[in-house]
């Protein structure tokens, strides 16, 4: 019994993680902190609430870091490997985490008394989860779509795969009530996040991996066979697709959109930014080294993570470096940013954080 | 792309020796004869300059001659790398190291692994170093392609090894090699012909592996192409990226079948069934009208591998059909004679014996045709020693009329001879791995004038033949646009003027033309490319040349002009193919060299059910119903390919290379037991260069188990050893301490069962020196200062004290070592090994001992059959002189039913002989039991030591009645015994049998049991 008591560890915060937080740091950056989470990560990118950094590794461990300083706060085992995004209740109590191993699942978990809220065994989902209101939408890696009571854990409803389709794609929220899914046959589609009916449905063809990113208008699916579709948000047409010039056609990363741009990397180390509407290209970019972590918009940025271990920015208007940083290894999970803060998630497991430089030296 | 399991055990006995210097030279100077063993020579024959070219990515080694191969191998790696970098989606940390040879015979003497490399290995991916290592070869487009299949390989295991630590699983884990294999050979480029050929095949024959049993052909080229095959059906039926999923999922279960059925998200035998249903659907509509070679042709040979046909026919009209042959034993070339309906007319003969000495080393069998002139000469291509030659020999009166080797060309294959015998033509390639067309004239003596190059370019021009007028020469080469996706053509090269035309033309693959007797035809294999892109079974076709061409009468002597060495540039561009192409063959699998056997009738090569037959048809009949018959193809428009080269930068060019050392292998443990307070442990480090050229270990080991007030240092064991391999002679050197309680057998003076403690610091030295491929002279020399302490006989035989001996012990020994034996499974099981050896071991300081040593070990194995053989083995031994070593047998090494070691004498003599025979071939857990085999055996020996007898009373052994080992009598053992193999790796031998002693006086009427793990002898 000793030996399964000191085996185990938990989050057993307190408070809550309080309420995810986005946003854009301004000015300069420098490095704020930097902790060994003692496990890889998946490609989605760490969680930002108001006083921590949540992140789940490759261990199985989802690990919770004080924003502040970097002091790691708590850390829960969860299984074999937390690959896809983990979830948050609003109010910043509970987490649900997928699970990628086998006979895996998603976890509901209470992070002030360390207890586990619900638990569902459905099958490996390596893709992520989200959760819309009062309900959890998960994307499991032999294809359903299930939507689970966020209180309970009950299966509301279950999509069954027809064919060997299978998600890689974290599922994206689409506004409130709706929930975009994209799997590797290329099909896509929009369905109620509570009762799972399809909105829409269109298929590009070609296998999806990464999470398709959402603006007011459209939505934009990178495939691994370098094409980026930009879909009619409401009606799912096909408005634009760029196709990859090179002949070994690159896998891209998740697009990121903001201010009418969509941005996209690519394993040939090619960073793209498209007019969002026109589809016209503004600058291309190339880097010596793979580009598959998600870019990341900061106001006149573009954040880009690298395989060569450099987190650069470049101007967003004219794809010209900035300013860049070496890091310890790849980077190959998403960025993500709140007001002061960029965490970039590197090789071999190491969560590091950017402030503004005048926060950095206060 | 390596199939590593023939590596022979030379280097290991190279190795063995410097263990012997790191672990128990105190042994080795006392018995310096066992201290050598057997095994074939890698030998460096080249002292290769090496340089390090510095591209993006990787570090390319190279040698001056093989730069312009290594410029073009460096750019066809970074070109793909940036594929790789997006498929594997992966940019590597690291640079790698890439080797390049520029022929296949240099790349046979690299050190970065050990053993040997056949002729198919085309190069491989070492993880230890993550080494890549190739040699180009005269093929540029197969160099490439070698180059694509390890980068995936390089990216695979950086891949894995990145998901296993993510993952926090054992990096010790590894992808089945059957799929490392087959994704390599499905992302390095199109499936290749013979990936048709084989998956033809293994269809047709019904000997396609299915999916849950693909260890049964692990390493085997048939796994390589299903493997293939196997990923091709994952993409197009499941998505390319499902391949990547394949090991990017790799750390959920150590068990690859359930990551399959993860990823593929289908149970493991039901993806294996699809798998082979669309195999099925692709190549079952091709089989409905092909024929079997095995139903539609007439065997010459029908066992075991025979290849490469080629016809003589004697002065009494009689026809012999010449070939390689290989029954599981050497290769040799045998002759089969055939009767007037070309029949085989009696049984076949050898007319050369190969793979058994310097001459006959080794013959390219894929590679490299025979040939045999009108007048009776054999023409064909061995590899001996660090190049080729080419024997001419003459059959009638079977005796080699001539062995040229030329020092500007490394690898010569397909040598083909004008009728009258004077010219000579085949493929050589030079130091840079060009391959070329060249011509030599017997009659011009050694003058540079014998030898001319015909072709001077970088494409790959193979298997000339001589027309009938010997004024023209056709060969096969991959001089078109065609050519950089692997096609090959037929072209015709004027004798006169050096032109070169086509005679096919085309996407295909055109191989091994030869000319029918009256020179209208040409006769040769070609797998066509067919409309949805895959190449066609590779049949036999006929050229049908155009009557209106000019064929000189004249002979080749007396009308060959003064030839210009290279074409002329400013020559009229080559006029289009003038042929008519009939197909003769439409077969299941593959047909390969066809050879006229008279004007209307073939030989040729078939490959069926994964065997090489050599089979006759009716060439003249076929054609007049062919199976297809089209022109012979317009030339390309196009230029021939180019190969892109490596622009280094200016001062970014090649740097010689300097030497740095990189970790091996660390290896330690330790052992305590708190019942004896005795605690013992361990380390081994070991160190080489990037090139395995030098190489060092240190060794060090202590135990506390010694009683007396003794320190950690009095158990203190240390040994450092350098070898260096780089050069034709190895050498190398060391130190060492060895120290601790010794029970040591060997010596005369040390009481039985009564340990002393030793202590002994001195240095060592190795020589070895290949002589041939088979034999080496091995030199070994030691000097150690020695002191024993404890319960010693005195030199005279007189009573025993406890005393201490001192020695400063100079031992030189020199070994003649011949191996040519080959191996199996379970040990060797034919050929010869044997050593002869001599040394001389004295005491330089206080002369306590002094003597010489003599030893003779032969070993004999004669094949009875395909898995029956008998092993004879005789052993002499002498140590003579002053404190003479003794010389130890026992256990079920040698004298079976004796204890192990404890039959000792200075002097000895021994012979063991067995019947070695299959039980099982599958027995029951096949394959961790890789088969049962059955033994029946006789061992005598005779062991004697002048004055020292009384010694070996020994009360531990009384079964022989009273109590000594019977000293100076004849002892031995008869019996029998079973073998069987853990995974064809590990041989477990138990052996029953009954004693003997002189005169077959039988001691005792139990018998006795004795279990050993090991080869056989």
């Amino acid at each position: 019994m000793a030996l399964l008591l000191a085996g185990c560890s938990s989050i057993r915060l307190g408070v809550p993680l309080g309420a995810s937080e986005a946003g854009t740091p301004s000015g300069p950056l420098e490095r704020a902190w930097e902790r060994d989470a003692q496990g890889a990560f998946g490609p989605s990118a760490a969680q930002i609430t108001e006083a921590f950094v949540v992140v789940g590794t490759r261990r199985g461990e989802v690990v919770v870091i004080d924003r502040a300083d970097g002091r790691v706060a708590g850390v829960g085992e969860f299984g074999e490997s937390v690959e896809g995004a983990v979830a948050l209740s609003a109010d910043g109590v509970v987490i649900y985490v997928p699970r990628a191993e086998r006979r895996g699942g998603v976890t509901a978990y209470d992070v002030r008394n360390g207890r586990q809220q619900w638990r569902w065994d459905g099958g490996a989902t390596s893709a992520g989860v989200v959760r819309l209101g009062d309900v959890v939408v998960a994307a499991t890696l032999d294809g359903r779509a299930v939507g689970l009571d966020a209180a309970s854990g009950e299966a509301l409803w279950e999509t069954r795969p027809d064919s060997t389709a299978q998600f890689h794609a974290a599922p994206v929220a689409v506004g409130p009530e709706a929930v975009l899914f994209a799997d590797d046959r290329g099909r896509v589609t929009l369905r109620e996040a509570a009762t799972g009916d399809v909105r829409w449905t269109q298929s590009i063809r070609t296998p999806v991996y990464e999470r398709p990113a959402v603006d007011d208008a459209q939505v934009y699916v990178a495939t691994t066979r370098g094409l980026l579709v930009a879909l009619d948000r409401e009606t799912g047409q096909i408005r634009w697709t760029r196709d990859a010039r090179a002949e070994e056609k690159p896998r891209l990363s998740a697009p990121a959109v903001a201010d009418g741009a969509v941005a996209v990397g690519g394993t040939d180390g090619v960073v793209v930014v498209y007019d969002a509407q026109t589809a016209e290209e503004r600058w291309r970019t190339r880097f010596d080294a793979n580009v598959s972590a998600a870019p990341l918009w900061m106001g006149d940025r573009l954040m880009v993570g690298t395989f060569d271990g450099r987190i650069v920015a470049l101007d967003a208007a004219t794809g010209a470096e900035v300013w860049e940083d070496d890091l310890r290894g790849r980077v190959k999970s998403a960025l993500v940013a709140a007001d002061d803060l960029l965490i970039v998630l590197t090789e071999p497991r190491h969560v590091v954080a950017y402030r503004p430089a005048r926060l950095a030296a206060r | 792309m390596t199939d590593l399991s023939a590596c022979a055990a030379w280097r290991r006995t190279r190795l063995a020796v410097a263990c012997v210097a790191a672990f128990g030279l105190g042994v080795a100077a006392a018995v310096p004869a066992e201290a050598q063993g057997f095994g074939r020579n890698k030998i460096q024959y080249d002292g290769f300059d090496w340089h390090v070219l510095r591209t993006e990515h990787f570090d390319v080694y190279y040698y001056p001659e093989a730069e312009h191969v290594a410029e073009i191998g460096a750019q066809q790696a970074e070109d793909w790398y940036e594929v790789l970098e997006t498929r594997f989606d992966l940019s590597l940390t690291h640079r790698v190291p890439l080797i390049f040879y520029s022929t296949q015979l240099h790349f046979k003497q690299t050190n970065t692994i050990p053993g040997f490399l056949p002729d198919g290995v085309g190069g491989f991916y070492e993880f230890l170093k993550g080494r890549v290592v190739i040699p180009a070869d005269g093929n540029i487009q197969r160099f490439r392609r070698v180059i694509r299949h390890e980068l995936v390989h390089v990216f695979t295991f950086n891949k894995l090894a990145r998901v296993l630590r993510d993952h926090r699983r054992p990096t010790d884990q590894f992808l089945p090699l059957w799929f490392t294999e087959g994704i390599a050979e499905y992302w390095s480029g199109d499936p290749d012909h013979q990936h048709e050929m084989i998956m033809r095949d293994a269809i047709a024959s019904n000997f396609f592996v299915p999916l849950h049993d693909m260890d049964r052909i692990r390493g085997t080229y048939v796994m390589y192409k299903e493997g293939e095959a196997f990923c091709r059906f994952v993409a197009e039926v499941y998505g390319e990226e499902r391949l990547l999923d394949l090991v990017e999922n790799a750390w959920r279960d150590v068990n690859f079948m359930r990551v399959i059925e993860m990823v593929l998200g289908q149970d493991g035998h039901d993806v294996s069934d699809r798998w082979e249903t669309w195999l099925r659907e692709q190549y079952a509509p091709m089989l409905v009208d092909a024929d079997v070679p095995s139903l539609t042709t007439r065997p010459l040979t029908a066992r075991g591998f025979h290849a490469k046909p080629a016809v003589w026919t004697r002065p009494d009209g009689t026809r012999e059909v010449l070939f390689y042959s290989n029954q599981g034993s050497y290769t040799s070339i045998a002759a089969q004679p055939v009767d007037d309906d070309l029949r085989p007319s009696g049984p076949q003969r050898i007319v050369i014996r190969g793979e058994r000495s310097l001459d006959f080393e080794a013959f390219h069998l894929f590679e490299s045709r025979l040939d045999v002139s009108a007048s009776g000469t054999l023409a064909f291509v061995t590899k001996r020693g660090g190049t080729d030659v080419i024997h001419l020999y003459d059959l009638a009166e079977d005796r080699r009329e001539a062995m040229l080797g030329f020092d500007e060309l490394v690898a010569l294959y397909s040598p083909t001879l004008s009728d009258d015998g004077r010219w000579l033509a085949f493929t050589g390639i030079d130091q840079g791995g060009m391959a070329d067309l060249y011509l030599y004239d017997r009659t011009a003596g050694e003058g540079r004038d014998a030898l001319r190059q015909l072709t001077h370019d970088p494409f790959d021009d193979r298997d000339p033949d001589f027309s009938p007028d010997g004024q023209t020469l056709v060969f096969s080469s991959d001089r078109t646009a065609w050519g950089e996706d692997g096609a090959r053509n037929l072209f015709t090269l004027d004798l006169a003027s050096g032109a070169v035309a086509h005679v096919t033309a085309g996407p295909q693959v055109d191989l091994s033309p030869r000319w029918s007797p009256d020179g209208t035809r040409l006769a040769f294999a070609s797998a066509r490319r067919q409309p949805d892109g895959k190449f066609s079974a590779q049949d036999l076709w006929v050229a049908e040349l155009d009557p209106e061409a000019d064929v000189p009468e004249a002979p080749l002597a007396a009308s060959m002009p003064p030839f210009v060495g290279t074409p002329d540039p400013d020559a009229e561009a080559p006029d289009p193919p003038r042929a008519r192409l009939h197909r003769l063959t439409r077969f299941t699998s593959a047909a390969f060299d066809p050879a006229w056997l008279g004007a209307d009738d073939l030989v040729f090569t078939a490959f069926e059910d994964f065997r090489f037959t050599v089979r006759h048809i009716e060439a003249d009949s076929l054609e007049a119903r062919a199976e297809e018959t089209v022109e012979a193809g317009a030339p390309p428009a196009s230029a021939p390919w180019a190969h892109a080269r490596y622009a280094a930068a200016e001062g970014e060019r090649g740097q010689p290379y300097r030497r740095r050392y990189q970790l091996d292998i660390a290896q330690g443990g330790f052992a305590t037991t708190t019942s004896a307070s005795a605690q013992a442990g361990g380390a081994t480090i070991a160190f080489s260069d990037i090139l395995g050229d030098d190489r060092i270990f240190v060794t060090a080991y202590s135990t506390n188990n010694l009683g007396g007030g003794r320190s950690l240092w009095d158990g203190l064991n240390l040994a450092v050893t350098r070898v260096h391999l780089g050069r034709r002679a190895n050498y190398g050197y060391g130190a060492f301490r060895l120290a601790g309680p010794r029970f040591d057998r060997t010596d005369p003076q040390q009481p039985s069962r009564i340990p002393s403690y030793e202590q002994e610091v001195g240095v060592v030295g190795l020589a070895s020196y290949p002589l041939s491929f088979f034999r080496r002279i091995d030199l070994t020399t030691s000097i150690g200062l020695g002191e024993k302490t404890g319960l010693l006989r005195s030199t005279s035989g007189g009573a025993t004290s406890f005393d201490t001996l001192r020695t400063a012990t100079l031992s030189n020994t020199a070994t003649l070592v011949h191996d040519n034996a080959l191996y199996g499974r379970w040990g060797p099981v034919e050929g010869v090994r044997a050593n002869l050896s001599v040394g001389y071991t004295t005491d330089v300081w206080l002369s306590n001992e002094s003597f010489y040593s003599l030893g003779l070990d032969a070993r004999h194995y004669l094949r009875l059959g395909p898995d029956v053989s008998v092993a004879s083995w005789g052993l002499v031994r002498a140590n003579v002189g002053r404190r003479a070593r003794l010389n130890l047998l026992g256990g079920s090494w040698s004298l079976r039913g004796f204890p192990f070691l404890r039959v000792r004498g200075s002097k000895l003599w021994f012979t063991s002989h067995e019947l070695r025979f299959p039980v099982l071939r599958r027995p029951p857990l096949y394959p961790f039991l890789a088969g049962l085999r059955g033994a029946v055996f006789v061992d005598a020996a005779h062991n004697w030591t002048d004055g020292y007898n009384d010694v070996f009373r020994d009360p531990d052994f009384p079964a022989l009645g009273d109590g000594e080992l019977l000293v100076g009598t004849t002892k031995g053992s008869v019996g029998a015994g079973l073998r069987t193999s853990l995974l064809g790796a590990i041989v477990l031998r138990y052996d029953i049998g009954f004693r003997f002693t002189d005169g077959f006086q039988w001691s005792e009427r139990q018998p006795f049991g004795q279990f050993f793990f090991g080869y056989d002898f």
